[in-house]
């Protein structure tokens, strides 16, 4: 919050990445947010089958999924920000149960205790309204205070994430701000009733790499200070290895595999993991040079038509190597392990 | 000046295309005008890949763009087999047309949502016949009943390989790519570049790869240009910009690309540039990338720093890294 603090934000200096707490916050207990068995239907369209998680203060859970494998839809879910979604299982947040809670209730924990930030900043933000008036307004949703001790608070959020001159940038509009600075009017306003869990949805996906490693360092720096749970969604494998703890990869609305986001890396057990692992190409020298990259054929499954049994078993290389057996293409395969959680028929050796 | 004068000695004996001192500006407000390429020059030699990497608003499509004539220049040349294309009218483009094709980032947005698959593909000039469309379909991995199906129809990946089947189709010699993969699913991503690299090898075709992920411009380009507000501020060999980084926006570039290792992530050095890049409307006098180069120093503030040779590959900075 100093002024200091901010001031170094944004100089062009050399760092290492800052070492997190491990487990985070002088709160102990549980987890902040404990997801068991998440179902999430549109109508007959199941878009999220069955994914068990849960956060801790202090610690980020990142997950990774393609286009149509549910990873949004389980945060909006654990928002409850779906209309018309049949949700089932469990989402506790603190020791509240929120699947079946009031909407008032769900209204009371968003934006305080619970906060969001979207991939796009711009069509999150009213263009009418000044970037310090929306976060007043925000913070004045959940706290009882005077229009102006919102505002300050607005001007001293804007400080915080690094943005210089916050008292003359609160007075400007959305289009003013770059899409760096846009985001982190986006963090400012999730941040400013001081929430426990921050969901992250593609957060930096529409930003330049170098203003991305800006706002990657931002929301780790925060979460340092603050102890705050987050939630990464994200494509990018690069962006979860640099910022999780634990990762979650999801296919075709289910759990392909779950566990510390070391082990994903150093030894994925999910051909799907392995797969796209695999076919990310190297930053380094000597890295499958002038070899082709190892592509997973097919694309992900759209949630209107899943295949049956084993949703990656269309795509799938171990499949294929064990002759198509009947199990994969029938059954369900269940989330086995206790640290190390793959759904996979056929669990072969590490990569 | 004689390095430029040597290069242009060079570019007219081998190069495929050679784009020299190219620029554009477009109109802004009150009379000022927005230098969104300001002096581009490189060359490409028939069947390679040349990377354009930069962040959003550096020039790299407008340059794309340019060469295949959708923009015109306000200044510079660019060669295409030796012949000046620069200020060639539509009718004399029209034959060149069929050498230089161009991809797109959105297939869904550059694919007609109301011509089928073989409508688009053999194009507006009937080009190929139903047999050669479906041969072509083979060649990019659709199957042949795909041919009368519509642009909706089809997955973003497989809407990409379309564009691509419908670049292919007159049989260009250089094909723009237009970030052809950022659009896409990681596990597709893998498929286009190993497509794209497989059609290159059969046609010895040559890319200009315009791209603004690292890894996948390493792995597709042998040589590659970085961009920074209009400019090249370094071009060289692959190993050479990847392993030995000499411009500093390189070097920051590189570092702040997240690898997918956790390891590597924990302990590596990573530069954090200090706010936005500029805006082209009102770019820094000097060096454009002075405000947020950790090197900056007087001279960079008023000097324009003139390309030079550094360890094999050019650099235009005042003080590059050793």
């Amino acid at each position: 919050m100093s002024e200091s603090g901010t001031v170094s934000e944004m100089t062009g200096r050399r760092t290492r990445p800052a070492v997190r707490p491990a487990g985070g916050g002088e709160r102990s207990g549980g987890p902040i947010l404990d997801v068991k068995d998440l179902s999430v239907s549109f109508g007959a369209v199941q878009v999220v089958d069955g994914v068990t998680f849960n956060v801790d203060r202090g610690r980020t859970l990142g997950i990774v999924g393609e286009s149509g494998s549910g990873k949004s839809v389980s945060s909006l879910a654990v928002l409850g920000l779906h209309r018309n979604a049949t949700v089932t299982g469990s989402i506790v947040f603190d020791g509240q149960e929120l699947v079946g809670a009031p909407s008032e209730r769900l209204r009371k924990l968003r934006g305080s205790r619970m906060a969001m930030i979207f991939q796009d900043p711009l069509s999150s933000l009213h263009p009418f309204y000044t970037v310090g008036d929306q976060i007043a307004e925000a913070y004045r949703l959940h706290r009882r205070t005077s229009r102006r001790a919102a505002r300050e608070r607005a001007v001293e959020m804007l400080a915080e994430v690094g943005i210089p001159e916050p008292r003359r940038r609160a007075r400007e509009h959305p289009h003013q701000f770059s899409g760096g600075m846009r985001q982190r009017v986006m963090i400012a306003m999730a941040l400013a009733c001081e929430p426990d869990l921050l969901i992250a949805d593609e957060p930096t996906t529409a930003l330049d790499v170098t203003v991305q490693a800006q706002i990657l360092e931002l929301i780790a720096r925060i979460q340092a200070e603050r102890g705050l749970a987050v939630i990464m969604i994200t494509h990018d494998l690069g962006v979860v290895a640099r910022i999780a703890d634990d990762v979650l990869v999801m296919y075709g609305g289910r759990t392909a595999e779950h566990t510390a986001a070391r082990t994903i890396f150093k030894a994925p057990r999910h051909p799907y993991t392995q797969g796209l692992l695999a076919s990310v190409p190297g930053l380094a020298t000597g890295e499958e040079d002038d070899g082709r990259l190892k592509a997973i054929p097919g694309s992900p499954p759209s949630p209107l038509t899943p295949p049956p049994g084993c949703r990656f078993h269309p795509r799938c290389a171990r499949f294929a190597a064990a002759q198509n057996p009947a199990i994969c293409t029938e059954e369900h395969p269940l989330l086995t392990g206790t640290v190390h959680k793959v759904a996979c028929h056929l669990p072969g050796g590490t990569q | 000046m004689s390095l430029l004068a040597e290069r242009e000695a060079r570019v007219t004996t081998d190069a495929l295309l050679s784009v020299k001192d190219l620029r554009m500006t477009f109109p802004g407000r009150r009379g000022k005008g927005i230098k969104a390429v300001d002096g581009v020059s490189f060359d490409l030699r028939a069947g390679e890949t040349l990377g354009l990497v930069g962040e959003s608003g550096c020039g790299k499509s407008t340059t794309g763009r340019m060469i295949v004539r959708l923009l015109e220049p306000t200044s510079g040349t660019v060669h295409f087999d030796g012949r000046d294309i620069t200020h060639l009218d539509p009718r004399q483009m029209l034959p060149l047309r069929s050498e230089i094709q161009m991809i797109f980032q959105d297939p869904f947005a550059s694919l007609n949502p109301r011509q089928t698959v073989q409508q688009i593909i053999s194009g507006p000039r009937k080009l190929l016949d139903r047999s050669g469309v479906i041969d072509l379909l083979k060649l990019v991995g659709l199957s042949p009943e795909h041919i009368d199906r519509y642009p909706h129809e089809f997955s973003g990946g497989q809407a990409q390989r379309i564009g691509i089947a419908r670049a292919l189709a007159p049989k260009p010699k250089l094909i723009i790519c237009d970030e052809p993969v950022s659009a896409l699913d990681v596990s597709i991503q893998a498929q286009i570049v190993n497509l794209l690299e497989d059609l290159k090898a059969e046609f010895n075709l040559a890319y200009l790869f315009i791209a603004h992920d690292l890894s996948v411009v390493r792995h597709m380009c042998e040589r590659i240009a970085v961009m920074y507000l209009g400019r090249i501020v370094e071009v060289g060999h692959r190993d050479a910009i990847y392993s030995d980084p000499a411009h500093p926006y390189t070097k920051a570039l590189l570092s702040a690309v997240p690898v997918p290792d956790p390891e590597v992530e924990a302990t590596r050095e990573r530069i954090v540039l200090l706010g936005d890049p500029p805006s082209p409307a009102a770019p820094p006098p000097g060096c454009s990338f002075n405000p947020r180069c950790h090197k900056a120093q007087g001279r960079c503030r008023v000097e324009v720093p003139v390309p030079t040779v550094v360890r094999g590959r050019q650099v235009a900075c005042h003080f590059p890294e050793e």
